[in-house]
């Protein structure tokens, strides 16, 4: 297939996908007894384009990790198809694997008897790198993340933050195309974590055809990173676009804080009663007033406001509110999750 | 990366020839430094030898203590040379299933190695080929303080070479076979995993007549012994170091014979451990124990 065939067909994508983990004593294959099973995924379709850092969100046991091992080839489905660069991750299975690589975080992987060298090496081996190409990368990439010092250090030695950036390395010696982070940052501090996404962004940036399918539980992360990002629940994909599409996709009108001057509580009556305006609150603050607005669309905004001047009032600073993506995760899984808590403490 | 997915035919089974035989290297250098980079080379080599010369010593005094000092009996040979003989089935038998064991639970790698283009078989290959070098390594040590010290009667020149060695590499067949076959069993056992191949082990010493011979066995343990490749092969391997005429106390008396059974049984065995092996990996990553952490 030539590249520019390629980059029609998106580096990701699952139809349908569900995965059932049969209980002890059932037979585990196959969705035929999926009753009898714990559903770990429902019939999850996703498309990551090439090129994209797409965030996958979802609280423990949502089925994040369970797509992951299905994208990477470690777990058969139950039912539905996923395609890799167009690949069935069941029929293609060596082609797929060419051009993947994962990093799992919260877990002390890694040969602890092994220098950080001999292990990237071995990996680069596995994926047919040739030794002297494969010794230029890992010099490459642990300068990159800071590894320079530790290459002929023992595995076993490192802190939990080094060993993660020797597992990214790990997994990028191969130069794949496809990077699947299953949240890889968990347990690391700070500047650990910062490093791990600052050198991600680069990578990507250094090939448009690179992509990254990352979950995590740490929603700045993903803000951050993700050009896309889905939430997941339960298994099944309940809200998915650009983060700025989640957010405002909460945002049942806009809103906006502005700061006041020379203010008078008429003003407030004469807002409420302004078309296009929902709700207006104030609250004083020193020498200054607040003033919250809620508005059926943005563009009311310029009208009000110069009713605002025209009535003697004065616009210090104007600020639009957004929810964070936090906010609208909690409220797209959060909710729910109360909801069934409240529910099992009742049948209780 | 693009173009191993992309190239033509001939080139891509160049490209995966040279990344199994990178595996193979590879694989069998993380063994080798799995099992001697724990300790200073000194204290490894002194381990390599006192290991398998405590281990025929404790048969050795067994058999002082049952046969009334008589070290020299016709059968005391036997015992030693089945005893050297055997570190093989010690290392990679129960080796092969530890490692991937070791692997997944202890350095969990294995998701790691696994999801790599590199075929798994090939990888376990690797695995055993240094637990046979320090499996021979035993074995000439054992015979060689058996012959020097304990008066094994294994007189150097008239050793069969030819015969010794063919066994030796037909026997790094069945044994292996028999590791990655277990190896798989390993993935998909819930509970056990780490006990089962000291169990299996521990049944073929008893049947494959490693330290007496299996006419001693009750007639249907015979049966058995003879369906298993190691019995044909330690008798060949005693065969090459004692003469011949050990063979009297083995049903089958024709050397030629016994390599006939023994290179039919590697084949059948063979063929058997690798279906068996296939179908343990396609249950494991149908069922998700790849990855998984059991504890036990």
């Amino acid at each position: 297939m030539s590249h520019s065939a390629q980059d029609t067909v998106p580096a990701i994508q699952t139809i349908d996908v569900r995965r059932v983990y049969q209980a002890r004593g059932g037979r585990s294959i196959g969705g035929a007894q999926a009753g009898k099973g714990v559903t770990a995924l429902d019939g999850v379709s996703l498309t990551v384009q090439r090129g994209e850092i797409f965030g996958l969100l979802g609280r423990n046991g949502a089925g994040k990790t369970t797509l992951i091992k299905i994208l990477t080839t470690l777990l058969a489905p139950s039912g539905g198809q996923a395609y890799i660069d167009g690949m069935d991750v069941t029929r293609d299975v060596i082609k797929v694997r060419q051009i993947i690589a994962m990093v799992s975080g919260g877990e002390q992987s890694g040969y602890g008897i092994l220098t950080v060298r001999e292990q990237l090496w071995m990996f680069a081996q596995f994926y047919g790198v040739p030794s002297k190409v494969a010794h230029a990368r890992i010099d490459e990439l642990l300068s990159a993340v800071g590894l320079g010092d530790q290459a002929n250090q023992k595995v076993y030695a490192l802190s939990t933050g080094m060993r993660q950036r020797m597992n990214l390395c790990r997994a990028l010696v191969s130069d794949p195309e496809i990077l699947f982070l299953d949240e890889p940052t968990v347990g690391l501090d700070v500047e650990a974590s910062r490093a791990v996404r600052e050198y991600v962004r680069k990578w990507m940036g250094e090939n448009p055809r690179r992509t990254v399918l990352l979950t995590t539980h740490y929603m700045f992360e993903a803000d951050e990173l993700c050009d896309h990002v889905a939430v997941i629940n339960h298994g099944q994909i309940v809200a998915e676009g650009t983060t700025d599409d989640l957010k405002r996709g909460l945002q049942e009108h806009a809103r906006f804080q502005l700061e006041m001057a020379e203010w008078l509580p008429a003003f407030t009556e004469m807002l409420r009663e302004r078309d296009g305006v929902v709700d207006a609150q104030t609250e004083q603050r020193n020498d200054r007033t607040q003033l919250r607005l809620a508005l059926l669309r943005e563009e009311f905004i310029v009208p009000t406001i110069a009713s605002i001047n025209e009535a003697g009032g004065r616009v210090l600073a104007l600020r639009r509110i957004e929810p964070t993506l936090e906010e609208a995760f909690v409220r797209l899984v959060g909710d729910e999750a109360e909801s069934q808590r409240e529910g099992e403490e009742a049948q209780r | 990366m693009i173009e191993a997915t992309t190239a033509p035919g001939n080139l891509r089974a160049r490209i995966a020839g040279t990344r199994a035989w990178q595996t193979l290297r590879a694989a069998t250098w993380l063994e080798w430094q799995s099992r001697g980079n724990w300790t200073n080379p000194l204290l490894y080599c002194l381990y390599l030898i006192v290991r398998p010369m405590t281990a025929s010593l404790v048969l050795v005094l067994m058999y002082w203590v049952v046969s009334g000092a008589h070290a020299h009996g016709g059968i005391f040979g036997f015992l030693i040379c089945g005893a050297a003989a055997w570190t093989f089935v010690e290392q990679i038998v129960a080796g092969i299933p530890q490692a991937v064991l070791a692997d997944r639970e202890e350095y969990a790698m294995l998701k790691y190695v696994y999801i790599t283009p590199s075929r798994f078989l090939i990888f376990l290959i690797g695995r055993a080929l240094p637990r046979m070098l320090i499996a021979f390594f035993a074995f000439a040590i054992t015979l060689g303080f058996g012959i020097t010290l304990l008066g094994v009667p294994v007189d150097l020149r008239a050793v069969n070479y030819p015969l010794l060695l063919a066994a030796l590499v037909f026997g790094f067949i069945a044994i292996t076979a028999l590791g990655i076959m277990l190896a798989g069993l390993a993935l998909v056992l819930k509970r056990g995993a780490y006990q089962m191949p000291q169990a299996v082990t521990g049944a073929l010493y008893l049947v494959s007549g490693a330290i007496f011979p299996i006419v001693v066995l009750p007639g249907w343990l015979q049966t058995i012994a003879l369906g298993v490749p190691l019995t044909y092969w330690l008798e060949l391997v005693r065969r090459a170091l004692l003469g011949s005429h050990i063979g009297e106390q083995f049903p089958i008396a024709d050397t030629g014979a016994v390599f006939g059974w023994f290179a039919l049984t590697t084949v059948a065995f063979a063929a058997v451990a690798y279906v068996v092996f296939r179908i343990c990996d396609y249950q494991a990553r149908e069922r998700g124990q790849i990855d998984r952490t059991t504890g036990y």
